[in-house]
């Protein structure tokens, strides 16, 4: 068992994201902002800038015309999307190279991230779920609890090595028999320390429990989290160490009206934009 | 030896005899890996959802990323390289299913339904297979001598 107080430690010791990120979400998710805070939040930092423009430039967005600024990229893609490409460009810096108590690397890490947000978005899409926001960022950082959960899994590997075979219970249930606690509540603690808003904190924490998910407002998104979530494991978007040991909750796909078709259709439109995501977006000291 | 990478959707089929034929994370996907020992020739497929109807549009950009498109793709790849169909060994690995899934997810159970429909239709056997459970596999295909492995939960099997 692990007790707050490492839990915080490590959580303090971890990059975080650049603040310019942090401030556009709360500009994204204020009716009362404009055009230029966004432009103004984002532009001092050059890194994240460069970045932005790098991605929006890429085959991904076949533009005709090369976008050279932050004002054009919105004029372009819309303000929505260009704080998803922000949020892609600036979450993909804080992965560390290797997740070693998940058995996983940073590439394949940031696949099953990438790939949650895409399938979310999707499902939103396919379903006409249109007054929920935040989608693709609260599927692309779902996971972030694992950024410290790691560390304190690889010590009880052993112990987790003789769990799995047996498959008696889901990944994040062993999580909390040998740790006291599991990714989802670490990740909502970090997504709170970092400033982040509610949409991404609400998926960080129910995506494994969705019909624990304690505000109706946020029940649509949690329920789209969790459904994709175990849609990109089945799917083998990002593999680690838990490999299929993750529960589907019936009561979800009902919330959403989902059937078999609408998944699988899903999943054919989702998993090329995957593909296609990845290789533009440069995952450093990532690699198989 | 080298490795040959067959992506989700995808089809591979080689003759160099130095290379490994692999695919990663095969969830509820499922690969088909052909071998022809005379010409030691190895192909594999790694489709990830049963039927085209679901998609002709991407069916016609990546067939592999069905069962009913790819599967007869795969033995046509092969039959190019010269391969005959009463040489090859066909095996099969994947199908996996989530926790307590027991219906609208079950694509794994789907991907192998239709996979014996095909293989039934076109008088196919299956030599070897490693299908289903909560696991994710790693298969594997030495073109050298035709072994085929499967990884998972940290431990490797020969198929």
């Amino acid at each position: 068992m692990i007790n707050q107080k490492d839990i915080l430690k490590k959580i303090d010791s971890l990059p975080t994201l650049p603040t310019a990120v942090v401030r556009l979400s709360k500009i994204v998710n204020d009716p009362n902002s404009s055009i230029s805070d966004f432009e103004r939040a984002i532009t001092p930092d050059v890194a994240l800038t460069a970045n932005l423009l790098k991605i929006c430039n890429s085959a991904l967005y076949r533009r005709a015309r090369e976008i050279n600024s932050v004002k054009h990229a919105i004029a372009m893609l819309g303000i929505k999307h260009v704080f998803e490409v922000a949020m892609t460009a600036a979450f993909s810096k804080v992965i560390p190279p290797v997740l070693v108590g998940y058995n996983t690397n940073s590439k394949r890490f940031w696949q099953h991230n990438l790939a949650v947000a895409i399938i979310a978005e999707e499902f939103a899409k396919k379903q006409e779920i249109q007054e929920v926001e935040g989608v693709f960022t609260a599927g692309l950082l779902h996971d972030i609890g694992k950024l410290v959960i790691s560390t304190f899994l690889d010590e009880h590997n052993m112990e987790l090595m003789e769990m799995l075979p047996k498959g008696e219970n889901t990944f994040v249930k062993m999580e909390d028999m040998l740790l006291g606690t599991n990714h989802t509540e670490v990740g909502e603690l970090i997504a709170d320390k970092w400033g982040l808003p509610e949409t991404i904190i609400m998926g960080a924490r129910w995506h494994h429990d969705p019909d624990s998910c304690d505000d109706e407002k946020y029940q649509v998104l949690v329920d789209l989290i969790h459904l994709s979530n175990v849609l990109a494991r089945s799917l083998g978007f990002g593999n680690d160490v838990g490999e299929l040991s993750r529960a589907v909750k019936k009561t979800s796909i009902k919330r959403l009206g989902l059937n078999q078709q609408i998944i699988e259709e899903v999943a054919s439109e989702a998993a090329t934009k995957v593909q296609q995501m990845q290789g533009f977006i440069e995952i450093e000291n990532g690699g198989n | 030896m080298h490795n040959i990478v067959v992506d989700i959707s995808d089809i591979k089929v080689s003759d160099d005899k130095d290379a490994i034929l692999v695919t990663h994370a095969l969830g509820s996907c499922i690969a088909v890996i052909l071998y022809d020992p005379v010409n030691k020739i190895g192909g594999m497929i790694h489709y990830m959802l049963p039927l085209s109807k679901t998609s002709p549009e991407k069916a016609k950009i990546r067939p592999a990323m069905f069962a009913d498109t790819g599967i007869p793709l795969l033995f046509q790849k092969m039959y190019k390289y010269g391969c005959k169909k009463e040489n090859l060994i066909v095996k099969v690995a994947g199908g996996g299913k989530l926790w307590e899934d027991k219906g609208t997810f079950e694509i794994g159970k789907r991907n192998y339904t239709v996979l014996r429909k095909i293989f039934w239709k076109n008088s196919v056997m299956i030599d070897a297979e490693d299908v289903g459970g909560n696991k994710s596999r790693t298969a594997r295909l030495y073109l050298n001598d035709g072994r085929a492995t499967i990884s998972s939960k940290g431990e490797e099997m020969e198929l």
